[in-house]
């Protein structure tokens, strides 16, 4: 082993812009245990103080889960992962899932007599809103799709993504149904752990509220520039936190468009017609104010976009930029902010901004 | 630009390592990117050995490991790295019978084979370390502390918060606060391996490649595992990494027919290098000794 230069710090660099969110909860919770504290010291009847209640069912939270799928049986309570335990359940996996609007995780696990069949895990993430969950299953379109309810070809075609809600690939079962993101998966793949897969993941989505369409801001897609410009919808993203997108296309190593909870974005795939050249990406906002969106494109256009466009204090609202070869163009309006990135040309990135703006625009 | 560096120029020029480099390093570092770190041409002085030890009997078809075989290859991987003639004397050439040895597997995600973590504790008994001298470390700065002698034993595979959550991100969970690496911060993996408790201390970076994930997850999907049966180990935890990327970079670009970057960018494997001074990240500087099982390599 080379030697460690004696310049180097053994000081660790400071926290991100979004600090020790771990921390920052554990704060909360200590102030949340004070509050108890306070109101268990407080003169009020006990039967005043709120006992600890299983939350209200709706609609949205049905599942039906068979007690036995196969010679697999599961327990009878689900183990409950909450915002404050999701990372000891699966490290730093859990930002995934903060990074939607997350609000709980039940796991079952079904274990089989014979230990070579090895289990097959259920994990039913509850999500504030069908979009949510839906963003969740657009991470990857990967996989051999599969028909949970029997209709048929799915849900309407949509012509910015895939028309199917389940994937199957190497005994994992990913899914959307309304407000859940489901996991079903075989520890050890099989025929018959995959027919137990899918009829666990059947039961599920039986009950349940049919998938409406995808979040809406995926309908302002355009699904071509021309001859120039296709789609691939097997591409397309919705997401709310750079930590996605920057899985997803690392556009910069902070939350440049000042991404949240609040904010419905998507970014897309095009490939250039016939030429087999790179792909050109499109992402679309909307945020709660037209001054949150200004702002993203205010931080975008400073950090991203090199000289005049970049910099100056005027900044046009629509145009594009040569950034090392390929070009950036973008189109805001109101709440509404568009950019294209790695277009092979000036047009292409004007025109294709200009034309998701427009998209947005047309309710 | 080579279709095999996994850092983009634009990551540079963005800013991405700029702001966790330094100014100083940003026109050096945005040249290399330009031609890609892996590609850059060998420094004066720099080299490293990683050695690549494959059996395909090593995991059968339900992916259960031959411990019997994986014990050879263990075995096989310390000598080459060492240059020593058997076993025992391969590791007595890493670790002293005196060391408390804190093996550190990985424990989420593609965790560590369990076997590959008995098989190095089984070897290092054998070879005169006594049973309680030897302990799992993965966890708090408490851990290493208490040893004189690490093994970084990760398995390979890609992160959705780092890029590669490899050898340099073994040790994450030393630094206290994990968070703090994520997405571009992943460049400042390196600085953990200077923590006091740490620095100097890891003889060996063994990398458990069985079965590798190359997708970032962020949880486990099956479709991104395949049966590599590989251990990767090298003296250099960076080239180690490097090695591995190039792996994973590979087995992406098979998999999709296409340029398949890793997104965030590893940064913190050139970030080791150039920062902070804990091997090299340049295949021009590396020497890859492969033995064994053959087929679809990757590198």
């Amino acid at each position: 082993m080379r030697a460690i230069p004696a310049s180097c710090t053994p000081e660790l660099t400071p926290a991100g812009p979004r600090g020790n969110v771990r921390g920052q909860k554990t704060v909360r919770c200590m102030i949340g245990l004070a509050t108890l504290s306070l109101l268990a010291a407080c003169p009020h009847p006990a039967e005043s103080v709120p006992a600890a209640q299983p939350p209200p069912q709706s609609a949205g939270a049905i599942v039906s889960l068979p007690t036995q799928a196969g010679p697999w049986v599961r327990p009878d309570a689900p183990r409950r992962i909450d915002d404050e335990t999701i990372f000891d359940y699966m490290d730093g996996a859990g930002e995934l899932y903060l990074a939607y609007r997350f609000e709980h995780l039940d796991v079952y696990e079904y274990t089989a007599p014979e230990k070579r069949l090895g289990t097959i895990k259920v994990e039913l993430y509850w999500m504030g809103s069908p979009d949510d969950a839906f963003g969740l299953l657009s991470n990857d379109w990967g996989g051999e799709t599969i028909d949970l309810r029997g209709q048929g070809e799915g849900r309407h075609p949509h012509p910015a993504v895939p028309s199917h809600d389940a994937l199957y690939g190497g005994g994992l079962l990913r899914f959307w149904s309304h407000n859940l993101y489901g996991r079903v998966m075989a520890s050890r793949e099989s025929p018959e752990s995959r027919a137990q897969v899918l009829a666990i993941a059947r039961s599920i989505v039986k009950e349940r509220p049919a998938n409406g369409q995808p979040p809406e801001i995926l309908s302002k897609v355009p699904a071509r520039l021309g001859e120039r410009l296709v789609l691939r919808p097997d591409r397309t993203c919705f997401f709310r936190s750079h930590y996605v997108l920057n899985s997803v296309y690392y556009l910069a190593p902070n939350d440049v468009l000042g991404l949240g909870p609040a904010i419905d974005a998507g970014i897309s795939e095009y490939r250039p017609a016939g030429t087999g050249g790179p792909p050109v990406r499109l992402i679309q906002a909307v945020y709660p104010s037209p001054a949150a969106a200004a702002a993203a494109l205010r931080t975008f256009l400073k950090l991203y976009v090199p000289g005049p466009a970049g910099q100056g204090a005027a900044k046009p609202a629509s145009a594009a930029a040569n950034a090392e070869g390929k070009w950036v163009g973008w189109a805001a309006a109101d709440r509404l902010l568009a950019i294209v990135l790695d277009a092979p040309g000036e047009r292409d990135a004007k025109e294709l901004a200009s034309a998701a703006l427009a998209a947005l625009l047309h309710q | 630009m080579s279709n095999d560096h996994a850092i983009s120029r634009r990551d540079f020029v963005r800013g991405t390592v700029g702001a966790v480099v330094g100014a100083s390093a940003i026109g050096r570092g945005a040249a290399d990117a330009a031609s890609g770190h892996a590609q850059a041409a060998a420094r004066p002085g720099r080299s490293a050995r990683v050695v690549i030890v494959r059996d395909e009997r090593a995991l059968n078809e339900t992916h259960d490991v031959d411990t019997s075989v994986l014990d050879r290859m263990l075995a096989d991987t310390v000598m080459r790295v060492t240059g020593q003639k058997t076993a025992n004397a391969a590791w007595l050439a890493l670790v002293r019978p005196t060391d408390t040895v804190g093996l550190v597997p990985t424990p989420h995600m593609n965790p560590t084979h369990p076997e590959l973590v008995d098989a190095v504790r089984r070897a290092l008994v054998g070879a005169g370390v006594p049973a309680g001298q030897i302990r799992e470390a993965q966890g708090g700065i408490d851990l290493p502390t208490a040893c004189t002698a690490l093994i970084a034993m990760p398995a390979l595979k890609a992160h959705w918060l780092t890029g590669i959550g490899t050898v340099l991100k073994d040790y994450i969970m030393y630094s206290g606060r994990p968070r703090d690496y994520h997405d571009a911060n992943n460049a400042n993996l390196g600085e953990i391996w200077l923590l006091p408790g740490v620095k100097g201390k890891t003889r060996l970076a063994l990398v458990d490649a069985l079965r590798p994930l190359c997708d970032k997850g962020p949880q486990p999907d099956p479709r991104y595992f395949w049966d590599y049966k590989g251990l990767i180990a090298s003296t250099d935890p960076v080239a180690a990494d490097a090695v591995g990327l190039q792996i994973i970079m590979a087995k992406r670009r098979a998999l999709r027919g296409e340029e398949w970057p890793l997104s965030p960018p590893p940064l913190c494997v050139s970030v080791a290098d150039e920062k902070y001074g804990l091997g090299t990240c340049r295949m021009s500087e590396i020497a890859i000794d492969k033995a064994g099982w053959a087929q679809d390599s990757l590198v």
